[in-house]
């Protein structure tokens, strides 16, 4: 049985539309033009009882506003859905929480805002409380609770709705690796359970794992949509190849004043050679050209070089900075920079670089997926997929 | 395994999405599913209202009891007017139960969509439960005045069958208050100067609705083709209606049916605005 319909679906917003508070400002705009743009455009597709859809792409492909279209928290421009049964969005966990009331009162509160009758949530209460694993501060006001209980709690009042279709949004990404697991097997047993179940998620692990079609989102319109093993990695090698294919000084995606550019970045081997790959604590060090584009510049001081480390599931991991050193340097443009070899102190997994370069502290370029590589498990590490940070720490015996 | 959902014999859920307002008959299923989401939000109030006060709850009760106290303080040295032979104090806290009630729901509801905004963002949920629960939240407050209120009446020795017109006038004064508080919902929401005005614009009100003074006191200050205008005030007939089912006639009823004409004109203009103004908070918030 079909659950979810959706025709043509299209969503236009206006830019710098935002709400206009001031009545002033309301009155003396009306003449004003405004710029359009499509964050949907042309969306089809049907999803029946007992499959569960993954929804990927990149940050502003229309992921997000795609879910609150169907969550009706928006409205399309174009187009129609057609959702048959009930829905129960499991968006941003927490959503309607309020800190002063108790995290029995916020069942209550977030239960009914999803939809569901005061009964049922009665009915599920011993069940929701269980799951949560919180059972011993269900009494206390939320705002006394840390960040992992609260989204424990959420998680838990959201899986327990009584539902035929479930959308998704991101919420595995959140509290600890035992109950991240326990939401994974949940959404396998709704699935399994004859539910309708819509991911939209950055994780293509979890893609693979609990989808059995996906859809690839880019740019607002369907890039491809077919088994999600097959999706996933057309979808991966493409965000690759868009990194490694298009030379960095090509690319316009950048921002920041344009006063320099980084025109390539590599990473290079013990030997001086370009790498895509290295081994875990093998030696090796970046090296960067900048120069200015339209020779505003010809020479450069205060410069700070940033490079914001991203694992696969683009999870910020941390930042390779520059020292003082090099801000205290006045140096010719063009220019290139290497770092001395060293290990990039990393566990095994895909890796993307964000380029920042800073002069003066303001930011004169930045590059998405500057450079991305992978680290490769060696004999003594094992293969982990998420990606983290990895130090070999000197440990010496002392005397006592 | 759960299968209970294969077996379900009712004819399941269906909504259509697409460009433009709801259908009206969607709004009302939505109403129905979301009804106890209503007492949450009623719940949320007060625990917002009380949560941080040793007293909690009981504030409910002391409020009205505190206004009612100060309010006999004030005019207890001024006796009867105009010809009314009700003891003073009383004739102004039966009026001000229903200006109070009106008063704090409107200019309250202009700032439930600020309020609110976080969860509007997120979720789905009929967005006109908002105005309802802030007058649900406030009626416990009324329910007291007016329970002090009808002991005073009998304990001065009025009260009849008269009382019967409690059963217009309470639903009158609901009425009133929910036209003004949805239309102030509606344009404050979008409209932030508004929420700025509000309070004026209300403290010009009071002075334009018989609470502490008659409407004899009033009516003589107009020419009587003019004394009409004061009863274009939706809570004016409200409040009016109010002391006529306490102490007998005081004032010309049909002007109650002025207040009532604007109530319903009010509410609709509230409800359209609503409709419209909703329609754009999907996107701008």
């Amino acid at each position: 049985m079909k659950r979810i319909e959706v025709e043509g679906i299209g969503k236009r917003y206006e830019r710098n539309a935002r709400r206009e508070d001031l009545l002033m400002k309301r009155f003396f705009s009306a003449g004003s033009k405004k710029e359009e743009f499509w964050a949907l455009k042309d969306i089809s597709f049907q999803l029946k009882e007992g499959e569960t859809l993954g929804i990927i792409g990149s940050n502003g492909s229309g992921k997000s506003t795609l879910l609150k279209i169907l969550s009706r928290v928006s409205k399309p421009t174009e187009g129609r859905a057609k959702l048959i049964g009930r829905v129960a969005p499991l968006l941003e966990v927490g959503t309607g929480f309020h800190p002063d009331l108790s995290g029995r009162e916020n069942i209550f509160l977030n239960g009914t805002l999803l939809g569901m009758p005061r009964a049922s949530v009665l009915q599920k209460l011993d069940e929701i409380i269980d799951f949560s694993g919180i059972e011993s501060f269900i009494d206390t006001p939320v705002k006394q609770y840390s960040s992992g209980m609260y989204v424990r709690l959420a998680f838990a009042v959201a899986a327990h709705l009584d539902s035929e279709i479930v959308l998704v949004d991101e919420v595995l990404a959140v509290g600890d690796l035992a109950f991240q697991a326990k939401c994974l097997n949940k959404m396998q047993e709704l699935s399994q359970s004859g539910r309708a179940v819509l991911l939209v998620t950055h994780h293509l692990e979890s893609l693979n794992r609990l989808c059995d079609s996906a859809l690839w989102l880019d740019g607002g319109r369907m890039r491809d949509f077919g088994a999600a093993d097959a999706v996933s990695a057309r979808y991966r090698a493409e965000m690759m190849l868009r990194a490694k294919e298009i030379p960095a000084e090509q690319r316009s995606d950048r921002r920041g004043t344009g006063d320099i550019q980084l025109k390539k970045l590599q990473l290079l081997d013990e030997e001086g050679k370009e790498i895509q790959e290295l081994e875990v604590g093998t030696l090796a060090q970046f090296a960067l050209h900048i120069h200015s584009p339209h020779l505003q510049l010809d020479q450069l001081q205060n410069l700070r070089i940033q490079l914001n480390l991203f694992s696969e599931n683009e999870r910020f991991i941390g930042c390779y900075d520059s020292n003082m050193d090099l801000e205290q340097s006045r140096m010719p443009l063009p220019i290139e920079l290497k770092t001395d070899l060293q290990s990039m102190h990393l566990i095994p997994g895909e890796y993307a670089l964000v380029a920042r370069l800073l002069i003066n502290g303001k930011p004169a370029d930045r590059l998405e997926s500057a450079l991305s590589f992978r680290v490769l498990p060696n004999a003594r590490t094992s293969e982990f997929r998420r990606g983290g940070m990895h130090w070999e720490l000197n440990w010496k015996k002392s005397e006592l | 395994m759960n299968k209970s959902i294969h077996t379900r014999e009712e004819k399941p859920l269906e909504r259509i999405i697409e460009a433009g307002r709801s259908p009206l008959k969607q709004v009302w299923v939505d109403f129905v599913q979301y009804k106890d989401l209503l007492r949450s939000f009623v719940h949320r109030d007060w625990k917002v209202r009380y949560g941080q006060t040793r007293l909690g709850w009981l504030w409910m009760f002391i409020q009205p009891i505190l206004s009612a106290a100060i309010l006999s303080l004030l005019f207890s040295r001024i006796g009867s007017r105009d010809g009314i032979e009700i003891p003073f104090p009383l004739y102004v806290i039966s009026g001000w139960i229903g200006w109070s009630f009106f008063s704090s729901a409107s200019t309250q509801s202009s700032q439930l969509l600020q309020q609110y905004q976080a969860i509007i963002r997120k979720v789905f949920f009929p967005k006109l439960f908002l105005p309802i629960s802030k007058l649900l939240a406030l009626l416990p407050e009324f329910l007291v005045g007016l329970f002090l209120v009808l002991i005073y009446t009998l304990w001065s020795g009025y009260g009849s069958w008269n009382l019967l017109w409690l059963l217009l006038a309470l639903p009158f004064i609901l009425l009133s208050s929910f036209s003004v508080a949805l239309l102030s919902f509606a344009i404050g929401g979008s409209y932030r100067d508004i929420q700025q005005l509000l309070p004026y614009f209300f403290q010009m009100l009071f002075f334009l609705t018989p609470v502490a003074y008659s409407w004899g006191l009033f009516g003589s200050a107009l020419p009587p083709e003019w004394q009409f205008v004061v009863y274009l005030n939706p809570i004016a007939g409200a409040i009016e209606l109010f002391r006529h089912a306490l102490f007998g006639a005081l004032f010309p009823i049909q002007y109650a049916l002025l207040s009532f004409g604007s109530t319903m004109l009010l509410l609709l203009v509230g409800l359209a605005l609503f409709r419209k103004e909703e329609a754009r908070w999907m996107d701008e918030l």
